[in-house]
């Protein structure tokens, strides 16, 4: 599903007077099936896009559209949502919290659907590669298994739409590694438009399609540096000349519209 | 973070690290060990005569005393009825206090203006010494039962209460994002969220309502009456019969000692999460 972003801008009103312009004129359009990263420094309102993308926070001027304009704004918006942590349920076991999401809303799903989701459920548990899993508890699951778990979850509901969070950004360096390669298969599996939030410029280049580099105060997007890496992608993408001349070009952008 | 539910994890981490640090064996011997080194020092000084037996019976005679009160009790003679009759006190205590701790809590939590009017109030409750009002309970609630749990109930409420509250209260933020994410209503994360989140709060408060409530029954035996273990131990203490308070006394340690015991493991058991998990979210 596409999603349309039309100058958009978010502002915080500050108690006692001065406002912060987190967000100022944002325009892109993330095409249906596309990995696209959201990368630039802290403070830079990467996460509040993604919030307003999500629907956790309203805009406050211009709007985001889903679908391609054609549809409208038919069907449901089927948006999902990985934060930095896992925010797994600690009293929920490993499949119970992926299957959280059919529990909740208005209109809880009637017997038969409820099934089905019990089905899919363990599917992406299996997707994931948690099978063994399903049944234990989050605090017996090591970080990545955790964050594999709230990535099943996001797609219980056939997310459309995946938004990312920062999701790897408390993992160690080995683990994170492990998780960008095992995202991408399950992208390349699930077909959803991928928006991915970091502060990580090779995690950016090694995932996406293209770059959309932000810059703080206010936050806007400055610059989009597509990436034209081969996919599928493994790791001896890394430290090959192209990938070293796409985390080069992200870096020029970057600096060309950062100074401080 | 509540004091109760502090405290509570400090016991959790005090038996932690005991148990990490020997086998239960030789911990259980150490700590029968102490018990005797204790009871030979107080039967040497007693027997003695370095302390006078009009102010400390002998521990030999304390045992003696505590062994008939066993049998007594046992055979269900009059020490029965002295021992069920605080039983059913601290348990009525701590029933009422847990039924109506949680209620006001909860009340409190849903009505933000309720909350706002009455908590300085709340604070000032329990900060004033409920024992004051012993002449009035009695001549409210008489001599019997009702009023020895009208004192243990007003001691052991407040734990139970402010700990609600706060559990209530504690929600992760990101907790409430990933509820609001999808689209939880509100009743949803009520009881998928926040009362899960409250449970290790509430049960803290539970594990001191328990304690409290055995020191309300027996302040209430203090102030009227003619049953319970409590009224024991100050009628063998006016009748110089110290052997016999002391044997009671040791009975309401080992009443609340279990009773104690029996929240912490039932409290174990519904939140189990708790148990073992350094939970990282």
């Amino acid at each position: 599903m596409q999603v349309t972003i039309r100058d958009l801008g978010k502002v915080y009103s500050a108690r006692g007077g001065g406002d912060v312009v987190a967000l100022q004129g944002v325009d892109a359009i993330i095409k249906s099936g596309e990995f696209v990263s959201l990368v630039g420094p802290s403070g830079c309102g990467k996460s509040t896009l993604l919030d307003i993308i999500s629907g956790l926070t309203p805009e406050t001027t211009g709007e985001v559209v889903f679908g391609d304009g054609a549809e409208g704004q038919a069907g449901p918006r089927r948006v999902g949502l990985v934060f930095q942590k896992p925010v797994l349920l600690p009293w929920r076991t490993a499949l119970e919290n992926i299957y959280l999401p059919a529990q909740l809303g208005k209109e809880p799903p009637e017997r038969t659907e409820s099934q089905q989701l019990k089905a899919k459920a363990r599917e992406l548990l299996e997707l994931v590669a948690l099978d063994k899993f399903s049944e234990k508890y989050p605090w017996e699951l090591s970080g990545g298994m955790q964050q594999r778990v709230s990535i099943a979850r996001a797609l219980l509901l056939d997310a459309e739409v995946m938004c990312l969070d920062e999701p790897f950004a408390s993992l160690d360096e080995f683990t994170r590694e492990q998780m960008h390669v095992e995202l991408l298969r399950i992208w390349e599996q699930q077909g959803f438009t991928g928006i991915f939030v970091t502060h990580n410029i090779f995690e950016s280049a090694f995932l996406s399609s293209r770059v959309l580099v932000m810059t703080p105060r206010p936050g806007r997007v400055v610059a989009e540096v597509p990436i034209d890496l081969p996919r599928p992608r493994t790791k001896d993408l890394i430290g090959t000349s192209g990938f070293t001349e796409n985390v080069r070009r992200i870096r020029e952008a970057m600096a060309e519209h950062w100074a401080e | 973070m509540t004091e109760e539910l502090q405290l509570a994890r400090s016991e959790d981490l005090i038996e932690a690290d005991i148990r990490r640090r020997g086998s239960g064996a030789k911990t259980v011997l150490l700590q029968l060990g102490a018990l005797a080194v204790f009871l030979g020092v107080w039967e040497l000084l007693t027997a003695s005569g370095t302390i006078p037996d009009y102010l400390l019976p002998r521990a030999s005679e304390v045992m003696v005393a505590l062994w008939e009160d066993v049998v007594d009790i046992v055979r269900g003679g009059p020490m029965w009825t002295h021992f069920y009759t605080t039983l059913i006190e601290i348990l009525l205590g701590f029933f009422f206090a847990s039924v109506i701790g949680i209620a006001i809590g909860a009340l409190l939590w849903e009505f933000e203006v309720v909350r706002r009017a009455l908590y300085p109030y709340i604070v000032a409750a329990n900060a004033t010494p409920r024992i004051a009002f012993a002449p009035l309970i009695v001549i409210w609630f008489g001599f019997d039962y009702a009023s020895k749990v009208v004192m243990a109930v007003l001691i052991a409420v407040f734990p139970v209460l402010v700990n609600t509250l706060a559990g209530l209260a504690a929600t992760d933020r990101d907790d409430l994002r990933l509820m609001k994410s999808l689209r939880a209503t509100r009743t949803q994360l009520l009881w998928r969220v926040r009362i899960p989140t409250a449970l290790p709060f509430i049960f803290a408060g539970l594990e001191t309502a328990m304690l409290f409530s055995a020191v309300g029954a027996v302040l209430g035996e203090f102030m009227a009456g003619n049953a319970g273990l409590g009224y024991v131990t100050l009628l063998a203490q006016e009748l110089f019969r110290l052997d016999d308070a002391f044997a009671a006394i040791v009975l309401l340690s080992v009443q609340g000692f279990v009773l104690h015991r029996l929240v912490v493991i039932a409290g174990r058991r519904v939140i189990f999460w708790q148990a073992d998990s350094p939970v990282s979210k």
